[in-house]
């Protein structure tokens, strides 16, 4: 399958003054966004999220490794396919969302007549319609994230690379730009998306990489990744007394009348049975996932002291 | 070159004038060109009033003394409209969206400099048609001559504000004023060691003749565009190496 954009051992370290103090940000991180995909990037405040994605568009370079999108080098060639929201992005403040608009077009060499179609379909999509003609500089941030966002898509990009999208948005918009990057992906857009709220990558990226201290410490599928091994949760209301635990549950909780049993898989269709012959009615089953949190939690800590995180 | 294949020239010169444009907008809104050009308004209209005006002379005199105002002036905007043009865009991460698109920094550095030009040429302008105004208005004479020297300032703030945006990819704004300052007394000054690497600026400065009437050879201005074009080609071919290489 092609990729959209693969970034090969990418090392940086930042250079501080004249005295060169150095920071390191990011060791030897690779990854690769097969085309038409979303690939979550993913780990604490300073774990190396936006330094990689500045080396990925050529503002950073790196002190070693590659960068390839689609296929080449970076170049303004292959930008031309590239879409970008900044974290907290900013706008000329004088120019209204239009004009602005309609100078990024420009960047891309669009001519004028398809300059102003876009820019009209496109504030429509972030919700900015009403803001056509007022200057960015009396945007809000989440009005500037949105405008952001249309700025992005102002070439109708392959690839968009998105660096905390949800970042300065109420709810209902983090809601909106989920909503909205899922669709653009369903266009065919791979996109490269970098958060430390979770909830925004959960149920949306095909593959994430989590990145803490300027390493990848965990890389895969979600799926993968919050599996807990092979443990069911079983719900059951109206337990009668006369039940006897099975061996095989591992923990047992009770709150209104529900009890929680945590139960291995090869178990599972005897206790399930148990239950029913005793009288007891099965509310739910399910297989256990650790949340993104909980996965974050762990391995973050694990690489010790990962710093607070936004849990969305 | 493959570069110039991939991206045709007619494309570049589009994001350059995109660039140049957004300047311009953001120039007219800069208090800082008004008030200059407002204020060498207000020492041309008190000019005549100095007592020592010799009769004759009179017409010389202010044509003189007004093209050094405005030779002043220009100087003082191309410094302050040139400094900050990179810097502002670094520090509030608007070149972000500019360098993502297809568009390489020597693109960017061209675009603002195109647009600082316009800006600057315009002051000009409008100063070289106060100037022949005032002389008009004051003494009935028409002083086409004084154009010239507009002409020739104009060169040299091209020169000063290619200059600050070299300084601008190394340098704080701040600092980068005071260089600024250095290279328009030291390009005035004759003599000295930093003469011989800067460009001597007073070849820009011809108010004294034109303000008599005398028209310049050809030859001679000639020789001065080159001479500018030389440096601020050498000015720009430095700022883009210097804002290529640095982080963003
Ligand atoms: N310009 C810079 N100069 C020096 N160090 C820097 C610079 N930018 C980032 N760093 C350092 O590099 C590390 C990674 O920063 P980066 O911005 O990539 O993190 P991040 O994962 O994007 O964090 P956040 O979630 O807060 O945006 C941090 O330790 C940071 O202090
Ligand atoms: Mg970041």
């Amino acid at each position: 399958m092609d990729k959209a954009l693969e970034l090969e051992n990418l090392s940086k370290t930042y250079k501080i003054g004249f005295r060169k103090a150095r920071r390191r940000a990011v060791a030897d991180v690779s990854l690769s966004l097969p085309a038409g995909k979303v690939f979550g990037l993913l780990g604490p405040n300073g774990a190396g999220k936006t330094t990689t994605i500045k080396i990925a568009l050529g503002f950073l370079k790196p002190d070693s490794g590659q960068v390839k999108i689609f296929g080449e080098p970076n170049s303004p060639k292959a930008r031309v396919h590239v879409g970008f929201l900044p974290e907290q992005p900013y706008f000329y403040p004088h120019l209204n969302a239009e004009a602005a608009l309609d100078f990024y077009g420009k960047l891309f060499g669009i001519k004028r007549a398809e300059r102003a179609k876009r820019a009209k379909l496109l504030l429509e999509t972030v919700g900015l319609s009403d803001a056509v003609k007022l200057p960015l500089g009396r945007f809000s941030k989440g009005m500037l994230q949105r405008f952001g966002v249309a700025q992005a898509l102002v070439n109708n990009p392959d690839l968009l690379i998105v660096d905390e999208p949800a970042s300065g948005l109420d709810p209902i918009g983090q809601v909106e730009m989920r909503r909205l990057l899922t669709a653009l992906n369903a266009e065919g857009k791979s996109i490269l998306l970098s958060s430390h709220y979770l909830l925004e990558v959960e149920n949306f990226c095909h593959e994430v990489a989590i990145m803490n201290k300027g390493t990848v410490i965990a890389r895969g599928k979600i799926s993968k990744l919050l599996d807990a091994g092979d443990t069911y949760s079983v719900k059951v209301k109206s337990l009668p007394k006369t039940w006897r635990p099975v061996k095989s549950v591992i923990k047992k909780g009770h709150i209104n009348g529900t009890t929680n049993l945590i139960v291995g898989g090869e178990e599972l269709d005897g206790l399930v049975d148990s239950i029913r012959s005793s009288g007891g009615h099965i509310e739910d089953v399910r297989k256990i996932t650790k949340t993104l949190e909980e996965l974050f939690v762990e391995l973050v800590g694990a690489s010790a002291n990962g710093g607070a995180l936004g849990a969305g | 070159m493959n570069l110039l294949a991939q991206v045709p020239m007619e494309v570049l010169w589009v994001r350059a004038r995109a660039i140049a444009v957004n300047v311009i907008k953001e120039a007219i809104r800069q208090k800082i060109i008004y008030i200059t050009v407002l204020f060498t308004f207000l020492l041309f209209a008190i000019e005549p009033m100095i007592p020592s005006f010799k009769v004759g002379l009179r017409v010389q005199l202010f044509g003189d003394i007004a093209l050094g105002v405005a030779y002043l002036a220009i100087a003082v905007i191309a410094v302050a409209i040139s400094v900050n043009q990179v810097p502002k865009e670094i520090e509030q991460r608007t070149i972000y969206n500019i360098l993502s698109k297809p568009v390489r920094r020597a693109d960017f550095l061209i675009g603002k400099y195109l647009g600082i030009l316009v800006v600057l040429g315009a002051c000009g302008v409008l100063m070289g048609l106060a100037i022949f105004g005032f002389i008009y208005a004051y003494f009935e004479k028409v002083a086409y001559g004084i154009f010239q020297g507009i002409a020739m300032m104009f060169l040299e703030a091209a020169l000063i504000s290619a200059f600050a945006i070299l300084v601008s990819t190394l340098a704080s704004p701040t600092v980068n004023v005071f260089a600024c300052i250095l290279f328009y007394f030291v390009g005035h000054v004759k003599g000295g060691t930093l003469k011989y690497i800067l460009p001597s600026l007073e070849n820009f400065n011809v108010n004294e003749i034109v303000a008599r009437g005398i028209v310049l050879k050809a030859n001679f201005v000639l020789e001065s565009l080159l001479y500018a074009l030389a440096y601020i080609a050498v000015f720009l071919m430095i700022a883009s190496f210097s804002l290529a290489r640095k982080e963003l």
